[in-house]
């Protein structure tokens, strides 16, 4: 039995103090699976590489060294910002994501903004009209979306709105790349394609992108549209069950009122949960999808380095990825704090 | 009922016949034997292991997944065969459960290893004879009858629910599909007609034929195995690593506590895919093996969280400081009531996960992890598929038995899960 | 019925509850749940704890039976000293002590038949099994006025009277000495709750049972208890032999007895003597702890804090003034006496 009681400031200090043992623990994790269980030379080393060399090449790497000033060394480079070669991308890791993060950023926000503003409208809808023809759909719909492996929809897409629009002479989509770069003439500024339209007020630019932007965002979007219709409905049906609006009810405001003004507030709650921990599983879609789409961004590069054993590019890609994953959560958390008062006491 | 208090009086436990010893032993000796088998399947690669032939992920596979097992199995089949031996009259029963589950973890791992379970036939056949049957037939039934009325209960929620039975069909289709495959099956899984490639659909190939002339449908169902296998290891494994390290850091607290949920924090900072890719690429070789490794790394810190999360509310229920009050073990308290009492919402984890883990498995394969080429894998052969994707048969059907097989999971999760809302529920 | 051996005796008990709170969870403060108490139990007795809810009576109980290990002081069981037994001695020790809790639905696991639960205490102290267990289990069932048929079923098919007859059958089961009642009646209905303290006094003569009886229902105590102690705030205020009715003599004694209802409405005595609020136990009163609600209290209340003084008879009192204030409950009393017999 403890009774504590934590101010919200305590809280925000004592949420932040905490993720820093998580973030450790991830570049732990990284050293473990890049140097203890796999072997981080794989790259330098094949057949035709004499005893001698390889002694060389260890000596040079630190591999002789105890593990936990290997594991000093690796965080030292780290904070210093080296982050190893990208064999892949064929230049340093730092600027290869420079390179490849504001089209997977892009991407993220289109599709999550096609997410939140048509599944929470239907989550809404599908819970007040529980039980009729529209909720039974609306759940199909989310249900699959859930269930469907997302590379399965790309290609499908690809195939019906390229390939399939195409022979019918129908005006179809293209089948990938941010933009034409044949006919659309394009300098990067921020790289964030949309944005750099919007600042060089180049018209072309940005039609063409948003063409370029329709099937990847359609992907990755229902997806999440799934998961946020899902969650809106339930959260929305728990806060009808609620008394204060079977209060409000009483009260003789119109059900319109009763859902807009009472109940959707606190119905968003954990949709906003949600909506922070799809941001993770948006990564995750990003690099299914992107190869499909030949969208050059770090989900791309990530598959790229795969199939090439490319262990910093690997490495680098999953750190980068848990350490957005876990701030999108600490805000998320920071949000749901203010907004609700009682996670506070726990 | 006054029956049985007679009975009683009767039976003493000392006075107990040869029969109930013989099948004392005869359960021990069963118990034995899976130990021993369990050791024997792991130790031809213990040579090359040592001597670097074979890499870490293959030894460390047929050890969680064979050895372990078994002999886990093995001590417990012994226990009870000990308990028998000393005429424990609520202990009989157990041989029966007991070598249920045994059989179908012979079956599980597969080989020539279901033969074994001639011997636990016999066992359980001993059971019955009059000699026997007396020591604990009436109180198994008088246990029995409480427990059916139970299952009955819920299978008639369960029916009350049309999407949930919905899930159940299809689920049991693709069982049914994977037991018998090799019986109806029009091609091999490997086999290829070199001289019909990228066929169409037709009557000969009613879902058409890949690159190499493989039969799409004879692979889609032959892929059914593996994917569900893959799916069931990931989940069982994952569930009981994250049951037991939950529940002993929900009911322990402290140290314990603060270790195990700082570790599962770190766990849950990666998207799942993600640290299975990072995990699957240190491990170095590719293969389905691997794969199921690095999920069951990803996918135990949800149980473990799960687990405490709920351990924690039971732990605080009047009824195991009642348990506690009459001198009841930590252990035994953890594993008669607090337990049993999470095992419902574990369980609509664990069917939900199933689909989250053949979608996951499918991903890794589609990057390129995985089963080597020309395997019958769902993943795979989408994966090999996108290089034709104007052939769209290549592509939709595997991907269409993912997505069935994904949704039925999902719909018997789901559909359960609602059926045990407490709101709904009678207590 | 005594021979005043006490079975139990409790030096100086503290039980205090750690206040957490800040960036890093420090410990602010204390809940003082039980703070400073001591008393005897006698062989074959019941004493009578009562006092207002959160006044550490139920912590008491469970402090006792070291179900939550105390902060400090001593508790000795037949000249044992249990206060430091590792929790596995512990364990064998609880073969001889039982406790009924207040909530019986929520004292019985939902999952367990009332063979299984009932017959737990035998099973895991290695008493009976299989056969053994259920002939044991339907014997304690015959005592509290259950039978053989009611072994298979779940503790939801029960009413609330039967569950908590269930408990008491369980508390039994291993033949204990000491038997803590926490409340037993309060989640009953009137009718239910005769016939369970009824019950409850049966088996006491039965099984030669020592009982300690909590409860925040002074009649209800006053029909059970061969001694009543009345607690305050973490400390015991008065102790008595007598019947607390006629000779409470300590102000928040005579202000509990003056405040059970009478089932008189011609009756207009003095109701609501009590004033304000339980203060916290967190920051309790210095000097007496009723100080602050006591209508006799002086300077000296606020300062210092009163000793259980004896008035005679082992009649222990924690007032400074004991025995020279006039209580003026008596009114009250004989009003109730009045419809009592009146009947």
């Amino acid at each position: 039995m403890k009774w504590s009681t934590m101010r919200l400031r305590d809280y925000v200090i004592r949420r932040i103090f905490l993720s820093i043992p998580v973030i450790i623990g991830v570049l732990a994790i990284t050293f473990v699976l890049a140097y203890v269980v796999g072997n981080p030379l794989a790259l330098y080393v094949d057949e035709r590489t004499t005893p001698d060399a390889y002694a060389a090449i260890r000596l040079e790497h630190g591999l002789d060294e105890p593990i936990y000033v290997q594991f000093f060394l690796y965080l030292r480079n780290l904070f210093a910002g080296d982050w190893g070669y990208s064999n892949t991308a064929r230049m340093d890791v730092i600027p290869t994501i420079q390179r490849y993060f504001p089209a997977t950023i892009e991407l993220a926000i289109v599709s999550m903004i096609i997410a939140v503003v048509i599944g929470i409208p239907l989550g809404i809808i599908s819970a007040t009209k529980k039980d009729k023809l529209t909720d039974h759909v609306t759940r199909v719909i989310a249900l699959a979306g859930v269930s469907m492996p997302i590379f399965w929809f790309a290609l499908m897409l690809k195939y019906l709105f390229y390939f399939q629009f195409f022979m019918w002479g129908l005006p179809f989509l293209p089948e990938g790349g941010r933009y034409s770069f044949i006919y659309v003439d394009y300098t990067p500024i921020t790289n964030f394609v949309l944005l750099d339209a919007v600042l060089t007020l180049n018209g072309v630019l940005f039609f063409d992108a948003l063409i370029h932007f329709v099937m990847p965002a359609m992907c990755l979007g229902y997806i999440f549209l799934a998961i946020i219709t899902r969650m809106m409905r339930s959260s929305m049906l728990e806060v009808l069950k609620e008394d204060y609006i079977t209060l409000a009810r009483s009260k003789g405001l119109t059900e319109r009122v009763v859902i807009y003004r009472h109940a959707l507030r606190n119905a968003m709650i954990p949709t906003v949960t949600v909506i922070g921990l799809a941001f993770g599983g948006l990564i995750t879609g990003a690099v299914l999808t992107e190869t499909i789409f030949s969208w050059p961004g770090l989900g791309r590069w990530a598959v790229a380095a795969i199939l090439t054993s490319d262990i910093p590019s690997i490495n680098a890609f999953t750190i980068l990825v848990a350490i957005i994953f876990v701030s999108a959560n600490l805000i998320v958390d920071l949000i749901y704090a203010t907004l609700d008062p009682r996670i506070r006491y726990g | 009922m006054g029956e049985l208090t007679q009975i009683e009086v009767e039976i003493v436990e000392e006075k107990a016949p040869q029969m109930v010893r013989f099948v004392g032993i005869f359960q021990s000796i069963i118990g034995l034997v899976a130990m021993g088998v369990g050791v024997l399947l792991l130790a031809p690669l213990v040579g090359p292991f040592i001597a670097g032939e074979i890499n870490f992920g293959s030894f460390a596979g047929i050890l969680i997944l064979n050895t372990m097992p078994m002999i886990l199995f093995g001590l417990w089949l012994f226990n009870i065969g000990r308990s028998v031996y000393k005429v424990f009259a609520h202990e009989f029963p157990w041989i029966i459960y007991a070598n249920i589950i045994y059989f179908g973890l012979l079956v599980w791992i597969g080989g020539s290893l279901p033969y074994l379970a001639i011997g636990s036939l016999v066992a359980i056949l001993l059971l019955f004879t009059p000699s026997v049957r007396s020591y604990w037939w009436k109180l198994f039934k008088e246990d029995l009858g409480p427990r059916m009325k139970e299952l009955r209960y819920s299978l008639y929620l369960i029916r009350r629910s049309p999407l949930v039975v919905v899930g159940v069909v299809i689920i049991l289709g693709y069982v049914f599909i994977a037991l018998t495959v090799n019986l109806w099956a029009p091609y091999g899984p490997t086999e290829r007609i070199w001289t019909e490639t990228l066929q169409a659909p037709s009557p000969t190939h009613i879902w058409g034929t890949d690159q190499n002339g493989g039969d799409i449908f004879s692979m889609v169902m032959w892929a059914t195995r593996i994917d569900l296998r893959i799916a069931l290891t990931v989940v069982s494994v994952a569930l009981i690593i994250g049951t037991f390290l939950g529940a002993a850091a929900g009911y322990f607290g402290g140290a314990v506590d603060e270790v195990v949920m700082r570790i599962t924090d770190v766990f849950f900072a990666f998207p799942g895919l993600i640290l299975a890719m990072a995990i699957v690429s240190a491990l170095g070789e590719r293969n389905l093996d691997n794969i199921a490794i690095a999920l069951m790394v990803v996918w135990w810190p949800t149980y473990a969280r799960l687990v405490r999360g709920q351990v924690l509310i039971e732990r605080e229920r009047l009824y195991v400081e009642a348990a506690r009050s009459v001198g009841a073990s930590d252990f035994r308290i953890l594993l008669t009531h607090i337990l049993p009492n999470t095992v419902q919402p574990v369980i609509v984890q664990a069917t939900l996960d199933l689909g989250g883990v053949l979608l996951t498995a499918a991903g890794l394969s589609f990057i390129g992890f995985g089963a080597e080429a020309g395997t019958a894998e769902w993943g795979l052969m989408i994966a090999t598929g996108q290089d034709h994707f104007t052939f769209y048969w290549l592509v939709f059907y595997p991907g269409i038995a993912i997505l069935l097989c994904a949704l039925a999971f999902n719909l018997v999760g789901d559909g359960v899960r609602d059926i045990l809302d407490p709101k709904l529920r009678r207590r | 019925m005594t021979d005043n051996v006490p079975l139990v005796q409790v030096k100086n008990l503290k039980k205090y509850f750690p206040l957490t709170g800040g960036v890093f969870r420090k410990v602010l403060g204390y809940v003082r749940a039980v703070d400073d108490i001591s008393f005897d139990i006698v062989k074959g007795e019941t004493l009578g704890l009562v006092g207002e809810s959160g006044c550490g009576k139920t912590t008491t109980g469970r402090t006792l039976l070291r179900l939550i290990p105390p902060t400090s002081g001593t508790m000795i069981f037949e000249g044992q000293d249990i206060s430091e037994l590792k929790s596995k001695e512990m364990r064998f020790l609880r073969r001889n002590m039982g406790i009924v809790f207040q909530d019986p639905m929520a004292s019985l696991d939902p999952r367990l038949t009332i063979k299984n639960a009932v017959g737990e205490p035998l099973l895991v102290n290695g008493i009976a099994r299989g056969y053994g267990l259920r002939q044991k289990v339907i014997e304690l069932l015959n005592k509290v006025g259950l039978n053989e048929d009611h072994l298979n079923r779940f503790p939801h098919e029960f009413s609330g009277g039967q569950r908590q007859r269930i408990c008491i059958a369980r508390a039994l089961a291993l033949n204990p000495k000491l038997v803590v009642m926490d409340e037993p009646t309060s989640s009953t209905d009137v009718s239910v709750q005769a016939q369970t303290l009824n019950l409850m006094k049966d088996l006491q003569k039965e099984f030669d049972l020592t009982y300690l009886f909590i409860s925040h229902n002074l009649s209800v105590v006053k029909h059970m208890s061969d001694r009543v102690a009345v607690m305050y705030l973490g400390k015991i205020m008065e102790m008595t032999p007598r019947d607390i009715f006629q000779e409470a003599m300590h102000p928040y004694s005579a202000a509990l007895v003056s405040s059970v209802p009478v089932p008189n409405p011609e009756f207009r005595g003095r109701a609501a003597i009590l004033s304000g609020e339980v203060p916290s136990p967190i920051n309790p009163p210095t000097g007496c702890r009723f100080h602050p609600r006591c209508r006799f209290a002086k300077e000296v209340c606020k300062d210092e804090v009163p000793d259980l003084r004896d008035m005679g008879d082992g009649h222990l009192v924690a007032c400074h003034f004991a025995g020279e204030l006039d209580l003026d409950y008596k009114a009250q009393i004989e009003a109730q006496e009045a419809t009592i017999t009146g009947r």
